[in-house]
């Protein structure tokens, strides 16, 4: 009890006095999930509408892949990106290894597939209710997927709060590719690990309440913008 | 209330020499091995007010989306507005039918912009699209409800609605899918008066279906009874149930 009450004392010390380190570790962390997000929504929104859509052969298999993807252990998922990126793994020449852009690769390959399951399922579903109705007004397949979209909306936009609640939370994936080198790749995650493990507890509180906070108005921002476009 | 966009008329005092907008040679739909649709054969003219009657299960639906270009047929031949309707795309031929589906397809957003929004993809400026979507809300009495929500609509406020966006997209051909079953008793006959005179000014050709015999007399000329697929009767709609006993048997009164 004595641990947490010090702790948090100590937080809010912290927090209060602005400490730059803190500071720095954290645009790191939102810069990387921004990155993330940005990539994940890019290749997944469209991979989902299309999947979503479509009624070829394969398309049961890759969406099954896609869900299975979503309960992907992030640290085994991380484990093989450090491989694969190693110096001496197969694309070490990239010289990506131990920095940012390796976290958010691993980061991307995380996020990419709630993406794509959780747009296709809505895509799937309404396209079974509209999609008489978007043939009948006579839409071109610009027009009929852009319709389709504004439909999902809602949808998208939950899949985005996952996809980054998952990227701003990643702590082992972040550790093996990013090496949790101070200044360069220590995220908010990865930050909390190290002080508690050198039993600073009210650095690490503190960073945690910055994670949180983070973490809450970002999401409670998109929900916010979700509950506008709900109100169908 | 008119359409905004200029047609030629066209003379209406015998129906049989008027053009043909929808000509079916022998269709049959066929859905893994089950005939849905058998040997339909029928004709409509341009401004030809048609039925379409017959028990659950009859294929009245999908014949509506066969001939609405929705659905391919598996066999025979059909040409709609001169367009050979065998699956192809057929976008421009689309934009000019419009169809009322038996459950109220909505998009998010307000009354307006559900009829606004279609006229959009076809091409009208964000203005004139408000514009006529508004007109066309005041003609179904719906002006008042334009910046509501859809959601917040009642079933028969949405039944006009589908209307109003129906005719708001001025199409030559109306299908209708039981337009009015949300639609309380006295409401019916003052829309279907409404119906009535839109489609006359404007010279639609009308598809209707419906349960209540009384649509058919009040909106069409002619009639046809499907039963398992197959017309099994046809004729004035105002003869068919002295005509048919089959007919007085669907529609007892």
């Amino acid at each position: 009890m004595e641990l947490i009450w010090e702790g948090l004392k100590g937080a809010f010390k912290f927090l209060f006095h602005g400490d730059p380190e803190i500071r720095e570790i954290t645009l790191l962390s939102l810069r990387i999930a921004a990155w993330a997000i940005g990539i994940s929504s890019a290749i997944g929104l469209p991979l989902g509408i299309a999947l979503g859509v479509s009624t070829f052969r394969g398309r049961d298999f890759l969406l099954t892949l896609a869900n299975t993807g979503m309960g992907l252990p992030p640290t085994v998922m991380g484990l093989w990106v450090a491989i694969v990126l190693w110096r001496t793994g197969p694309l070490g020449g990239l010289k990506l290894i131990y920095t940012p852009t390796a976290i958010i690769i691993a980061e991307v390959i995380l996020t990419v597939p709630i993406i794509i399951a959780l747009v296709a399922a809505a895509a799937s579903d309404k396209k079974a209710k509209l999609h008489d109705f978007f043939l009948s007004l006579g839409l071109n397949p610009l027009q009929y997927m852009w319709l389709l979209l504004r439909e999902i909306r809602s949808s998208v936009l939950t899949a985005i709060i996952a996809g980054f609640g998952r990227a701003i939370s990643e702590v082992g994936a972040a550790m093996m590719v990013g090496g949790n080198i101070a200044g360069e790749t220590r995220t908010l995650t990865t930050a909390i690990v190290l002080e508690v493990s050198k039993g600073e507890f009210d650095r690490a509180l503190a960073i945690s309440f910055v994670l949180l906070a983070l973490s809450f108005s970002i999401t409670a921002f998109i929900t916010h913008l979700q509950y506008q476009q709900n109100l169908k | 209330m008119n359409y905004m966009f200029e047609r030629k008329a066209t003379d209406f005092r015998d129906i049989e020499n008027q053009t043909p907008v929808i000509i079916a040679e022998d269709i049959s739909v066929r859905r893994n091995e089950r005939f849905i649709l058998r040997n339909i054969s029928l004709v409509l003219h341009q401004g030809e007010r048609l039925g379409l009657a017959g028990p659950n299960g009859s294929g009245k639906s999908t014949l509506l989306k066969v001939l609405s270009l929705l659905i391919p047929p598996s066999s025979g031949r059909l040409t709609v507005l001169g367009f050979m309707g065998d699956g192809r795309s057929s976008v421009t031929v689309r934009r000019k039918m419009s169809i009322v589906f038996q459950q109220p397809t909505t998009l998010t957003g307000s009354v307006l912009q559900n009829v606004s929004i279609p006229l959009r993809m076809r091409g009208l400026s964000a203005r004139e699209a408000t514009k006529r979507a508004y007109e066309w809300l005041k003609c179904f009495d719906l002006e008042k409800l334009a910046f509501q929500r859809i959601h917040t609509l009642s079933g028969g406020e949405l039944a006009r609605l589908q209307l109003a966006r129906a005719f708001a997209m001025e199409p030559e051909i109306l299908f209708l899918d039981e337009p009015f079953a949300a639609v309380d008793a006295t409401s019916r006959s003052p829309l279907k008066a409404l119906l009535r005179e839109i489609l006359a000014k404007n010279k639609v050709s009308l598809l209707l279906i419906s349960h209540d015999f009384r649509d058919l007399l009040d909106l069409t000329e002619r009639t046809l009874v499907l039963l398992d697929g197959h017309i099994v009767a046809q004729g004035k709609t105002q003869t068919l149930r002295i005509q048919s006993p089959l007919v007085r048997e669907i529609f007892p009164e």
